[in-house]
């Protein structure tokens, strides 16, 4: 998996994923993923190149999640692909994570995270 | 379509043709995730399966050894997982096979979380492994958990 992050306007940083995040995937990713959400408050995480999601990954993003909120922060997942969006669901992570079609609305949910839980 | 019959049950897999039903063993170790996801890839390009069939093949497998590998064996020591594809055309017949403690990955029934700051990390393989099977059976049969799974092959 790659993993790269850009600082965009209002205080987002848009983390993008790239690969299989399985366990190989995962472990490649982890401890960056960790130092990027570490630095930040509003994290988008760009899901549209990532072509496979299992349980492991998911422990991925939900412990950055969870780490993000309890420093007062907020996480959104844009972009899935059909296959990755399903999985998602099926895990119950739509209903923790917000999880939104497009960069813009992923921006908004992190911006109002604080306000209305999305 | 299927050619199985009179075949050895071990056909070295270059040998074999689409179709076959495929076996393989692996250890109950963390790392052998990979080679399970390599050995399915292979499968699922031999036997032509649509991207969509071979997504549901895929995350069913590593959920479920994934499972096995974490929780199967709290003793400890070395152990063999086998592992079957079998295409059948309409839909793949997938099993796992495991002398590990006995587990009713069908049964177990894992709450979900409603919000982030509830939810723990783990337990999403099952739910993931139930809803991507269209079919799920498990037997205990002579100290084994033999999991049955089926995925109907999509057309893309």
């Amino acid at each position: 998996m790659t993993i790269d992050s850009e600082k965009l306007a209002e205080g987002v940083t848009r983390i993008c994923l790239r690969g299989r995040m399985d366990i190989s995937g995962a472990e490649e990713i982890d401890v960056r993923f960790a130092g990027l959400v570490s630095a930040a408050t509003s994290v988008i995480v760009d899901l549209s190149s990532v072509t496979f999601l299992a349980s492991i990954g998911i422990r991925t993003l939900v412990a950055n999640a969870k780490a993000l909120r309890l420093r007062g922060g907020s996480m959104a997942l844009f972009g899935p692909g059909p296959l990755v969006a399903d999985v998602l669901r099926a895990a119950g992570i739509a209903e923790i994570i917000p999880v939104l079609e497009s960069q813009g609305a992923a921006i908004e949910a992190v911006k109002t995270a604080g306000i209305v839980r999305a | 379509m299927r050619t199985t019959a009179g075949s050895p049950p071990f056909v070295p897999a270059p040998a074999a043709g689409p179709g076959l039903r495929r076996v393989l063993v692996l250890k109950n170790l963390p790392n052998e995730l990979r080679r399970l996801g390599a050995w399915v890839a292979a499968v699922s390009r031999e036997n032509c399966l649509s991207l969509e069939t071979a997504f549901r093949v895929d995350i069913c497998l590593a959920e479920a050894v994934a499972n096995v590998i974490e929780h199967g064996f709290p003793e400890g020591g070395a152990h063999e997982i086998r592992v079957t594809v079998d295409p059948r055309g309409k839909e793949a017949v997938l099993t796992v096979d495991d002398g590990g403690q006995a587990f009713d990955p069908l049964r177990s029934t894992p709450r979900a979380a409603e919000t982030l700051d509830e939810v723990g990390i783990g337990g999403y393989g099952l739910r993931i492994l139930r809803h991507f099977a269209d079919s799920c059976r498990y037997d205990r049969r002579e100290g084994r958990n033999i999991l049955t799974m089926s995925v109907r092959a999509a057309a893309f």
